[in-house]
């Protein structure tokens, strides 16, 4: 009987749940959810469970994505169906490309927004809710809802309001505070920003009901233990808020940065990538590049390009994170 | 925890929402922050009914204020133009037919992610999670080649198909985390009766997992009908077209009339809402319920 | 049992559940019962006589005698065209012009039926085009035959197909801009000149005349400025048609341009053009950040006293709904002002070019029935259709008694036309190089970004050429 305590790298322990009478607080200390040994299925078993839903995957996600990929060293003949290996000329070319550093850039503000901005102020949102009695599902409900609807939509709301004319600035000469008045779209140094905030917007409310229902997890009990202890709240959400959801965090920080990575749909409307290139996205440039230009091979090198940045830096976003989970030394 | 005592105050009642928040101003100020995010989201909404009521040109001049005069006509020739009432039923269609494969084929590879331990099983969690990696974009052309020869094409239960392919990442992750914190106790009565894989599945997991499944299917359900690009490239026949292109269809190249367009999408996103409304405490319970708490 | 408890307790039971499923499974079901359009194969049998030469002996010596024969061909499929376009559909006048061309078609050859899909905005129309080529299912008939579709090798080279007869009834401004090499990869459907539009009240309160030299022009823009007003906005022309003007009607631009010597004379001197309103101040602040729809309020509210576009403005733009019913009659159209001693000049630029898929080359009925709507497309009584219900220029000469008779039912498509008609000089932009025609309309927009972002001349002058280097 394998006896040792559970952590995240051992599979075979001794879980609290296996006792009968389960408490939230043990429920909690599970960071890992092993197996014991195994007392049924077979491994054919496990190959067909799997076989519908990474098949499709696999059909559907990877299969187009990786022969999108083999255009960019593979001369794409339409006429006459056959691929000649065109060489690496493609790749070469991206590393002298400006424009990817510009981009490259933004990608990095849309990173700061996200991580930096967005997350923070999502889980002090979901904090606030959380220790607020009344109409919180309300609040819940009005923070979710850019999440709803399509992002064309969207962005089109954002134009007119960030347009110099009649959006935002109309409303800022109305107040009188004419003197704030800035191109938000074709100013450098502003543009680079605005770009990225509507996308910033919207993603608050996904992850303000995903960290709620994470602290919703959260016992009870180490809140009033705080409080019998007098602790103020911004205790409670240092102590107890934030090493419990922990696990989520690092996650909501992963997919953050893949999202900043892939980020394209405000740009490539409010802007079309910006007066002079200034706003440009690794993702616009690379639509650009293959629908516009329609330069397919060029194209499909820039695809690979931000598919091997979005795994590489995932892989050490999620690294890094999980390190100092152990150091925390679990929950308190 | 003794170490961040401050200093002693009388302990709250449970019915005081702000334990040590004594200050009102402190109150006002948090109050401020969550009514003013709440305003700076609903805001843009607002916006868009609000100017979905106005005359095109009432919409350049006075983007902030109320319409002079209500123009109800653009509900309807929204309605007509857009084809909203028929597109909607495709869309629906669409929606539901993904959430159910979406269901099917999530549950039963986190079942396998959640319960079991294989060689390789690090190496398949990862090449799930690169389909984060790729935007539906960069696939358009391999897919519109590749659905032909699949037979997918220009078919809606195709287009469902591929979204809940699509989502499986996110599905999978989100129904592992649940899984995994569902005790062991019940499946194990079940092999002690003799139960195999699909038993254990159908019978005891499947079922307990029904709050994450709610909020994967209120996710996916969200997706589908809004869904844009895919749905614009893998039909062809009018007959088949969505709601979400028939939107973007009212975007003309030389012409757009705004306020058709602001209504048609008001009406796109009614439905989103209201089904979003009954289902937010679901959603959440389904995230909530024991999931959620390590990756 | 304690387990089945924890079951209930935790939400539907799965009996709930099922039954659920089952009402979401009826929904689907009749979500899925969505009427369809069937499209039904018509058999069209048309009995054809022919004259037949049979060998009969007579009276022993073979003579030759001739007979009519009555025979009905084997039954045919209706055929099908498939023909993407951008319109949105009723309401959009073009599509009710198109729909009356159908007609004419529909007489010439009811054996055919042709579906006009419209399709969303260009970009997005464009991404499915080429989707549906590279997987081999490529639309019968293209609505924006294009210089990049060609190189992809999705288009038809119709040059086999045109015969002189036709040719000469298509405007060579309109021809030069779907030909590239000897092949003709689309006819011209929508080539419209690009004239100035002027305010005339506006010009009228400063009393200033139409001005017909660039140095009038700036004088405008002078007087309009002192009261608050524009002269007219990079984003509707001035990024565009305004240095296209200023650069290819110059003797040797149109060569040194085709050469792709970026740098010469007459590209810098159109620079400099646009330099001079930006010193001068007479577009407005925002400009950058505007894009031509944005502009175009500008010059409908009265605030600038020049725009630029082509005759799809006329119905969208200037005599629309909810636009001052008085524009229309205080519009004026000319040529674009003289910069030098070449005179005015007008620009004629495609919206629309039909092109026929690559693939008609194997099905020659379906590729006749093709060439008849190309036929039918571009035939004087189309044009005459286009000009009044559609106000828009195929691109195709009209004999001027019926022109001109035509275009009484429509006042302003005839002073459009008019002022084209009276330029010095009339150019377009194909055939050069490949490139320029590629960029054929954002040539100068990396230019003017810099411009207006206050780069120098110099760097402004950098970033065009290096924009059209990686063209």
């Amino acid at each position: 009987m394998p006896s040792a305590p559970c952590s995240t790298d051992t599979l075979d322990c001794e879980r609290e749940t296996d006792r009968p009478n389960m408490g939230r607080e043990t429920i909690m200390k599970e960071i890992h959810s092993p197996t014991r040994r195994r007392t049924y299925g077979s491994t054919l078993g496990i190959i067909a469970f799997l076989l519908p839903g990474v098949g499709l995957y696999t059909l559907f996600m990877l299969y187009p994505t990786i022969q999108s990929f083999i255009y960019s060293v593979v001369e794409w003949e339409v006429l006459n169906p056959t691929t000649r290996f065109a060489g690496f000329g493609n790749y070469t070319r991206l590393l002298n490309d400006e424009v990817i550093r510009i981009a490259l850039a933004n990608n990095a503000r849309a990173w700061f927004l996200y991580a930096g901005v967005a997350l923070p102020l999502a889980i002090l949102l979901a904090f606030a809710l959380s220790r607020k009695a009344r109409g919180a599902s309300v609040f819940r409900f009005l923070y979710y809802i850019p999440n709803v609807c399509a992002a064309s939509v969207l962005a089109l709301i954002w134009r007119f309001l960030l347009a110099q004319e009649y959006g935002v600035n109309a409303l800022l000469r109305r107040l009188g505070l004419g003197s704030l008045i800035v191109p938000w779209l074709s100013t450098d140094g502003i543009v680079q920003w605005t770009t990225n905030l509507p996308q910033t917007w919207s993603r608050v409310g996904f992850w303000t009901v995903i960290f709620l229902a994470a602290i919703s997890g959260i016992s009870e009990e180490l809140y009033e233990a705080a409080q019998l202890d007098g602790a103020s709240a911004w205790h409670e959400l240092r102590y107890i808020t934030l090493p419990g959801i922990r696990g989520i965090y690092v996650s909501a920080n992963v997919l953050a940065m893949t999202w900043a990575l892939s980020t394209y749909i405000y740009q490539y409307i409010l802007t079309q990538g910006g007066p002079l290139y200034l706003s440009e996205t690794l993702m616009t440039h690379t639509l650009n590049t293959l629908f516009e230009n329609q330069d397919w091979g060029y194209g499909s090198a820039l695809a690979v390009f931000q598919f091997l940045l979005s795994a590489v830096v995932s892989l050490l976003v999620w690294r890094f994170l999980r390190r100092g989970e152990q150091t925390v030394g679990g929950m308190v | 925890m003794g170490n961040q005592v401050q200093a002693v105050r009388a302990p709250a009642t449970r019915s005081d929402s702000w334990y040590g928040i004594r200050r009102s101003v402190s109150r006002v100020a948090l109050y401020a922050l969550l009514g003013g995010w709440a305003a700076m989201t609903a805001y843009p909404f607002l916006w868009l009914v609000l100017n979905s009521l106005k005359h095109t040109w009432e919409v350049f001049q006075n983007p902030f204020s109320l319409p002079k005069e209500w123009v109800f006509r653009n509900y309807a020739d929204a309605w007509r133009l857009a084809r909203v009432g028929t597109m909607s039923q495709r869309s629906l269609y669409v929606s539901v037919v993904s959430t159910v494969l979406a269901i099917a084929l999530a549950s039963t590879t986190s079942f396998v992610l959640s319960r079991f331990s294989f060689r390789g099983k690090k190496l398949l969690s990862g090449y799930l999670m690169l389909g984060f990696m790729v935007p539906a974009t960069i696939r358009l052309l391999p897919l519109a080649l590749f659905s032909r020869k699949l037979g997918v094409y220009d078919n809606l239960f195709g287009v469902a198909l591929i979204y809940a392919a699509g989502r499986l990442p996110f599905n999978s992750f989100l129904l592992t985390a649940f899984m995994e914190t569902i005790p062991h106790e019940l499946e194990e009565a079940a092999v002690m009766d003799g139960a195999g894989m699909w038993r254990v599945f159908w019978n005891v997991l499947f079922p307990l997992s029904q709050p994450a499944l709610v909020t994967l299917a209120t996710f996916q359900a969200l997706y589908s009908w809004s869904e844009f690009i895919l749905a614009f490239i893998l039909i062809e026949s009018l007959s088949k077209r969505t709601l979400a292109v028939g939107i973007v269809s009212l975007m003309g190249e030389f012409f757009t009339n705004y306020v058709v367009l602001f209504a048609a999408s008001v009406l796109a996103i009614i439905p989103a809402i209201i089904f979003f409304l009954l289902l937010q405490k679901y959603v959440v319970k389904g995230m909530s319920a024991g999931a959620l708490k390590g990756a | 049992m304690g387990d089945k408890n924890t079951i209930e307790k935790r939400g539907l039971s799965r009996r709930d559940f099922l039954r659920l499923a089952a009402t979401a499974g009826a929904g689907a079901a009749l979500a899925a019962c969505t009427p369809e359009v069937v499209k039904e194969t018509v058999i069209v049998e048309k009995p054809v006589e022919k004259v037949v030469k049979e060998t009969v002996i007579v009276g022993g010596t073979p003579e030759v005698v001739e007979k009519v024969v009555t025979a009905t061909p084997a039954p045919l499929e209706k055929i099908v065209l498939t023909h993407p376009c951008k319109w949105l559909g009723e309401g959009d006048n073009r599509y009710d012009a198109a729909i009356k061309v159908l007609a004419l078609y529909q007489e010439r050859r009811p054996d055919v039926e042709v579906e006009i899909i419209p399709n969303p905005d260009k970009n997005e129309t464009l991404k499915k085009i080429q989707a549906d080529c590279a997987a081999g299912d490529c639309p019968d008939l293209f609505e924006r035959a294009s210089l990049a579709l060609w190189e992809s090798g999705w288009l038809l080279d119709l040059a086999p197909f045109i015969d002189d007869a036709w040719k000469a009834r298509l405007l060579p401004e309109s021809l030069e801009l779907t030909s590239w090499q000897g092949r003709i990869f689309g006819i011209g459907t929508e080539t419209s000149p690009i004239p100035c539009f002027w305010n005339t009240k506006l010009l009228g309160e400063i009393g200033a005349e139409v001005p017909a030299t660039w140095d009038e022009c700036l004088d405008v823009g002078e007087k309009l400025k002192s009261t608050g007003r524009y002269l007219s906005t990079f984003a509707i022309g001035l990024n565009n048609h305004w240095p296209n003007n200023a650069c290819f009607r110059r003797p040797g631009a149109a060569e040194a341009m085709g050469n792709e010597e970026w740098e010469n004379e007459h590209a810098l001197f159109a620079i400099e053009r646009m330099k001079d309103v930006y010193d001068g101040g007479y577009h407005p602040a925002n400009d950058l950040d505007m894009g031509w729809r944005d502009a175009v309020p500008l010059f409908q509210n009265g605030q600038m006293a020049l725009f630029m576009n082509g005759a799809w403005a006329l119905d969208q733009q200037i005599d629309a709904e909810g636009v001052d019913p008085e524009l229309k009659d205080n519009v004026i159209f000319s040529a674009f002002p003289a910069t030098g001693p070449e005179g005015t000049s007008i620009e004629y630029k495609m919206s629309g070019s039909l092109g026929l898929g690559h693939h008609l080359a194997n099905q020659p009925r379906k590729l006749d029935a093709a060439l008849d709507w190309a036929r039918v497309w571009t035939s004087v009584e189309a044009s005459i259709i286009w000009a009044v219900d559609g106000r828009a220029n195929m691109g195709v000469i009209v004999p001027q008694d019926q022109w001109d008779a035509a275009l009484e039912q429509v006042p302003l498509f005839k002073k459009f036309m008019d002022a084209a008609a009276s330029a010095d000089v009339a150019y377009s932009l194909g055939s050069r190089s490949k490139k320029v025609q590629l960029r054929s309309w954002n040539m100068w927009n990396k230019a003017k970004d810099a411009l207006l972002l206050g780069k120098s001349m110099d760097e402004a002058v950098a970033e065009y050429v290096k924009w059209m280097e990686a063209a």
